[in-house]
């Protein structure tokens, strides 16, 4: 019963502390555009608006009321699932949501993948050699990728692929007329490759301090000493306990998995959810920046108490404390 | 059975060399339990990791060690192959992540005797049962199934044991495998060792601080100083009769009920002594002179079979 | 025994102090190095390729590139260094409370470190500059705002690691107030993380303002800041490769070079340590 409780109290705790959290984000979310200078639409001079039915429009959204009757009636739709209208189109939020999903979804699924295919072997190959060249080749790779600004790469990348050597298309998903796998591929290519380069720099470092702090523990000195050799003290010994932080890096990769390829999006005109966030809050489309940051910093917020959640049930010695 | 001749392991920060083992030669015999003391920053437990080919990285190791007809060379990995866990075990100082913490006690033994060819799938279950009843693992049915976090500390360390002596190696060198615990559970678990030891006829390499488990144990001692070996002999002569300032000092500050303290002999700081032309103790010897700064002195038999570097003591004698 | 790890200045530390160096010197001889005025428009040589006289080529208004990357350097190392100064100083503050008195000071500063945490960085700078209209102080607080909370949770759990040492305890008996306690005691032991927490923040900083000035953010032309560079070069990617090419490397060499002494660093201050 006393391991039941101190567990329970744990997971208690940070429910609630999660709940803080997100309280503050969405009054931040809130505060945010309700602070801001200047009006909704503003950012937009062609559409011409006539002051009173600028006022008339005002009025019919609410946004004439005092800050926290808005707050409210805000928090409440939101909660129900109404995530607003978007002031540039015209159409719900979450509809919009849902068609752009998919196709960043297939960007940032496939990069992460392969990030972490990648990341996963080199990082233990880094750690279990550490200090020799295959090391230092690891570092200074992924220490090239993480500096290298995303946008520039996918220029680059452009101007060669697709204007040099007319390889790959520059833009897009889909090549119009044109259906099938190789083709979506193709528009794939250069996307994918530069979030796979951004991820894989990030993982690999992390993999490899994981290892490296199993590989200083005594345990391995031990399985050495009683004669198993390497090939098994990896496998058994050393990977297992490395899981446990792995796995939480995976739960708190999931925001990525809708954020992260906002730019990479925009520089490559990729029909999803990143650069229709861009575009929106660069045109002030307040109802769209609202619900879509609030949806990621309630993602955030829940990839982390399902990382810490994770960490009860994966650690043996967490789970059965007596 | 086992022959250390001229041990080196030195470490290297850029260019410059930390020596932590300066030159060690002596040798194991069958059935013997050989005490190794000394102060920490001595080079003893770097011994026993040089005696496993265990040495950390970075660290450059020289001279031979001969066992069992072959000669194994520290930092050649390929020579430990079949040594380790077969014919040496090795067990360390207790400390709470020396067992996989994922991994079930009893999977951790049957690790041992299936990876030396020793037994494999329910015949290593049964032995391991077997190895938990004989070490005082018990309920073995109960202990084979938990975690290492669930074990007391003496009760890991007696688990350490039944997994360096599962193979039944020739030799087990125990690098200070009692200073964590408590003292009652170190009697014990120095009853057990002396106990399986003896059984088995292994031969044993004990390496500690602590003198009193030396006079209780060991059958010869060595003495370590600043990664050499200034006095060797059987524990008789050590105790009785020890020939070196070091050891004399060690002696003293040894607290005994028949005895007062004398003043000032326990003044024992760790220093690490890098350059030194001459004898490395001479820093904090009383009997020092001239031709103790000057040039290092070698072991010279003083007694039969009992060695000591030292220039004041060979003319005492 | 163990052996132990001797602090060495390793050579990532040192590559990447002489890059540094010698890029802010760069920066600030700029109108030493420059070639040419960076403002001067020279419509007849517009979209000339790197070649005598204009290193780097020029714009699509004639402008030398060379020179424009020179003052844009300015731009981003003066954004990068002071964003960070202002979220050292903020994260020291609120996290150093937050460690050394704990309890309800410590969980308000945490969940507020929390709520900021949960927006995407690039995201919420965007955000708050596209919303603010923000010009280049603005920029800066932006970035330093958004920067503080992970610095915060760091100093925060140096102080907690510190606060039960024995030296502190006896300092405290001896009659230091608090403030003291925190500021000569605490805070130079806590100094080798918050270094290279801060060296490894600027290369962020300075990713964020570049991507304020590609999406037209920030500072805005005429004003050369290596962001909007890239934005103008994109039009002109086809026929001119060099437009986009040296400003984009330009960033590429500076955050590599703090990338590189902040790792450096890191080795140094902790030597069995990463991440």
């Amino acid at each position: 019963m006393k391991a039941g409780s101190s567990m329970q109290k744990f997971v208690l705790r940070r429910l609630a502390e999660t709940c803080i959290v997100l309280l503050g984000v969405t009054l931040v979310t809130f505060l945010m555009m309700h602070l801001a200078p200047g009006q909704p639409l503003q950012a937009n001079p062609e559409l011409r608006l006539d002051p009173t039915a600028v006022e008339r429009w005002l009025q019919l959204r609410e946004l004439d009321k005092p800050l926290a009757a808005q707050y409210l009636a805000w928090l409440s739709r939101v909660c129900t699932g109404n995530l607003g209208i978007s002031l540039l189109h015209n159409r719900p939020v979450l509809d919009m949501i849902r068609e752009r999903l998919p196709a960043t979804l297939l960007l940032t699924g496939s990069s992460l993948m392969l990030g972490l295919g990648a990341a996963l072997p080199l990082g233990v190959i880094a750690a279990a050699k550490e200090g020799k060249p295959a090391d230092g080749i690891i570092d200074f790779i992924s220490l090239c990728f993480i500096s290298l600004p995303g946008f520039w790469l996918g220029m680059i990348l452009i101007m060669v692929f697709s204007y040099q050597l007319k390889l790959l298309p520059a833009a897009g998903m889909v090549t119009p007329g044109e259906s099938g796998m190789a083709d979506l591929f193709k528009h794939m290519a250069m996307p994918v490759s530069v979030l796979a380069a951004g991820t894989f720099a990030y993982y690999v470092r992390y993999v490899r301090f994981a290892v490296l702090e199993i590989l200083n523990q005594d345990f391995v000195r031990t399985a050495k000493a009683k004669g198993v050799p390497p090939a098994l003290i990896l496998c058994r010994h050393v990977l297992p306990n490395a899981s446990i932080p792995l796995v939480t890096l995976v739960a708190l990769s999931i925001p990525f998995l809708f954020t992260g390829a906002s730019v990479t999006e925009y520089v490559f005109s990729w029909p999803g959810m990143g650069r229709w966030i861009i575009t929106a809050t660069l045109s002030r489309d307040y109802t769209v920046i609202m619900a879509v940051n609030l949806i990621i910093a309630v993602l955030v917020s829940l990839a982390n108490l399902s990382a810490d959640l994770l960490y009860l049930v994966f650690d043996p010695r967490v789970r059965l404390r007596e | 059975m086992m022959q250390v001749a001229d041990l080196k392991v030195s470490f290297y920060a850029g260019r410059k060399e930390y020596p932590v083992i300066r030159s060690v030669s002596f040798e194991i015999r069958q059935e013997e339990i050989l005490g190794l003391v000394g102060e920490s920053g001595s080079g003893k437990s770097m011994t026993a990791l040089a005696l496993m080919g265990l040495l950390p990285a970075g660290a450059k190791a020289g001279g031979k060690i001969g066992f069992g007809g072959k000669i194994l060379t520290p930092g050649n990995e390929s020579d430990w192959s079949g040594v380790r866990g077969r014919e040496i075990g090795m067990v360390f100082q207790e400390h709470a992540a020396c067992l996989n913490p994922v991994m079930k006690i009893g999977r951790q033994i049957c690790e041992s005797l299936e990876v030396n060819g020793i037994a494999s799938g329910t015949t290593a279950i049964k032995k391991t049962r077997r190895l938990l009843e004989r070490f005082g693992i018990e309920p073995s049915k109960l202990r084979f199934e938990q975690y290492p976090h669930q074990l007391s500390g003496g009760l890991r360390q007696r688990v350490m044991l039944a997994l360096a002596l599962a193979c039944e190696p020739r030799l087990l060198i125990a690098d200070e495998p009692t200073t964590a615990l408590d003292l009652t559970i170190q009697a014990q678990i120095l009853d057990l060792l002396y106990e399986t030891v003896r059984e088995k006829s292994t031969s044993l390499l004990l390496i500690t601080h602590d003198l009193g488990v030396v006079a209780r144990m060991a059958d010869r001692v060595l003495v370590m100083y600043a990664g050499k070996i200034v006095e060797k002999g059987s524990v008789v002569d050590i105790f009785r009769a020890p020939g070196h300032p070091f050891t004399k000092l060690l002696l003293e500050s040894t607290p005994r009920l028949d005895r007062t303290l004398k003043k000032g002999a326990h003044i024992l700081e760790n220093e690490q002594v890098w350059e030194n032309r001459g004898c490395f103790f001479a820093p904090r010897c009383t009997k020092r002179r001239k031709i103790c700064v000057s040039t290092v002195p070698e072991l010279v038999e003083i007694h039969k079979s009992h060695f000591v570097s030292c220039f004041n003591c060979k003319e005492s004698i | 025994m163990r052996n132990k790890q001797h602090k060495q200045i390793g050579f990532k530390t040192v590559v990447g102090l002489i890059l540094v160096l010698a890029l802010v010197s760069a920066a600030l001889l700029a109108p030493v190095l420059a070639t040419h005025d960076p403002h001067l428009i020279d419509t007849e040589n517009w979209l000339q390729p790197p070649g005598a006289g204009h290193f780097f080529g020029t714009d699509r208004l004639g402008r030398d590139i060379f020179s424009r990357v020179l003052y844009g350097a300015r731009v981003s190392l003066a954004v990068g260094i002071l964003a960070v100064v202002l979220a050292v100083i903020i994260g020291t503050v609120l996290g150093g409370f937050a460690g050394y008195y704990g309890g309800l000071a410590d969980m308000a500063i945490m969940r507020f470190t929390d709520v900021v945490l949960a927006f995407p960085s690039l995201f919420l700078i965007i955000t708050l500059v596209a919303l603010f209209d923000a010009e280049l102080w603005l920029v800066i607080l932006i970035i330093g705002l958004t920067g503080w909370p992970r610095l915060a949770r760091l100093v925060r759990g140096e102080f907690m690691r510190l606060r039960n040492t024995d030296f502190l305890v006896s300092a405290r008996m001896l009659g230091s107030s608090h403030s003291r306690a925190m500021y000569y005691h605490l805070l130079p032991n806590a100094l080798g993380p918050i270094i290279v927490s801060a060296t490894l923040g600027v290369p962020a900083a300075i990713l964020a303002e570049a991507g304020l000035g590609y999406f037209g953010l920030g500072a805005q032309p005429p004003v050369p800041t290596w962001g909007n560079m890239l934005r103008d070069a994109q039009l002109y990617i086809r026929q001119a490769w060099w437009y986009a090419t040296f400003p984009g490397l330009c960033i590429f060499i500076t955050v590599m070079a703090f990338n590189l002494l902040g790792d450096g660093l890191r080795g140094y201050f902790n030597p069995r340590q990463k991440v």
